[in-house]
């Protein structure tokens, strides 16, 4: 009993990101452990599985997202004349690691150090090194379902969030959270709380997938993000997020129709008839995005 | 799209690409959160890409060296994730012979 007891505690001291939203963290270890999903692995692990291998898992350390990153923050934050590192925090990690708000700017600033090392420091080593210390921190269980789950920036203590409610759950029970139908959990406003572009833009200033999904709505579609990127199994709704990079989802979205006959070219000027053939190329773009982007 | 004769000789090629190239042009002295060199308000956007729901159609006319026997067509949607990494999304091959 007391093992489970101490269980119990070490997994709330695990799943409770604390939402300490006016406490700063002052190293990233600190934060990796407050927003450590492994306690929620233990009940829903066909998810975590799937979100693990989705592009949320490694929304910091995907290879394009860092090498981008380095440019952002060589070629354009170090060149501004009044722009510092910490800046990071509200442009590309507001999104890509919301939970690194309430870091100092210090520990911000050796994000952006790892961010550069993780690329540009000629020992491999030191790269790899780099990119697991910032492995931990991406967009994960805690991140949507308590600190975006409630859609208006002002979540709850101890709550979490889902698209249906529960008075009676084991997060009540073993880690006294209580679980709370998100109005907007399942709609595309909460994507869009990140897929919105740039922090304070309108959406036609910073092009992102919000400006794609109200061209999608202007044309008359009518479905929202989740039910095409959240497709249900089950009742369950799959969080491996597919999408343009995953080759299974996308391929989906492009018809293509070849025909083709054979025919003849007459060569007037050498009195020659040669063989020829008519091809014909018909594509659609069967997505409710530009491709490419989306 | 990629036509060989019977011999496995390419004889003609084709790629026709689609694109969106999100460029910064203007100078903004204040900028977007201080970023005055690299500022993201002043994005221009040149749209290349294929549209939603968008069809696209294209005849090619190939003419052919004096005793072909037979080609094969071969038309692939690629997508260029990057330089060095693609995924084909969709292939369709057709055989003519004469």
């Amino acid at each position: 009993m007391r093992l489970f007891i101490g269980l119990v505690f070490l997994t709330s001291m695990l799943i409770v990101p604390q939402l300490a939203l006016a406490t700063q963290v002052t190293t990233i270890d600190g934060l990796v452990a407050m927003y450590n999903v492994e306690a929620c692995a233990d009940c829903h692990e066909d998810i975590h599985d799937e979100w693990k291998e989705s592009w949320h898992s490694k929304s910091l350390t995907d290879s394009r997202v860092l090498r981008t990153w380095r440019t952002f923050i060589l070629s354009g934050i170090d060149k501004s004349d009044q722009a510092k590192r910490p800046v990071l925090k509200m442009t590309c990690l507001g999104c890509h690691a919301p939970q690194t708000k309430v870091l100092s700017d210090d520990v911000t600033t050796e994000i952006s150090n790892l961010v550069v090392q993780s690329v540009d420091d000629p020992d491999k080593a030191k790269r790899e090194e780099a990119k697991k210390r910032l492995s931990g921190l991406n967009i994960n269980c805690i991140v949507c379902h308590t600190m975006m789950g409630s859609g208006d920036g002002k979540p709850q203590a101890k709550t979490i969030y889902g698209p249906r409610g529960s008075e009676d759950t084991p997060h009540k029970e073993e880690l006294g959270y209580e679980t709370v139908k998100s109005e907007v959990i399942s709609k595309p406003d909460f994507c869009h709380q990140c897929h919105t572009g740039c922090d304070g833009l309108p959406a036609d200033k910073c092009w992102s997938t919000k400006t794609a999904y109200n061209e999608y709505v202007s044309h008359g579609g009518d479905k929202s993000c989740q039910q095409c990127h959240m497709v249900k199994v089950d009742d369950i709704s799959s969080h491996r997020f597919p999408g343009i990079y995953e080759t299974d989802f996308a391929k989906s979205g492009i018809d293509l129709k070849v025909d083709a006959w054979r025919t003849n070219s007459v060569n007037h000027l050498e009195n020659k008839i040669m063989p020829a053939i008519v091809v014909k190329v018909d594509l659609k773009n069967q997505t409710p995005h530009e491709v490419p982007h989306g | 799209m990629t036509v060989k004769d019977q011999n496995g000789k390419v004889v003609y090629t084709r790629t026709k690409e689609y694109a969106i190239y999100d460029l910064h042009f203007e100078n903004q002295p204040d900028g977007y959160k201080g970023l005055n060199e690299w500022d993201i308000t002043k994005m221009t956007r040149f749209n290349e890409g294929f549209g939603p729901g968008e069809t696209d159609s294209n005849t090619f006319i190939i003419p052919l060296p004096e005793g072909t026997k037979s080609v094969d067509i071969e038309a692939k949607f690629r997508f260029l994730y990057e330089k060095g990494e693609e995924a084909i999304w969709n292939s369709v091959t057709k055989k003519i012979e004469f």
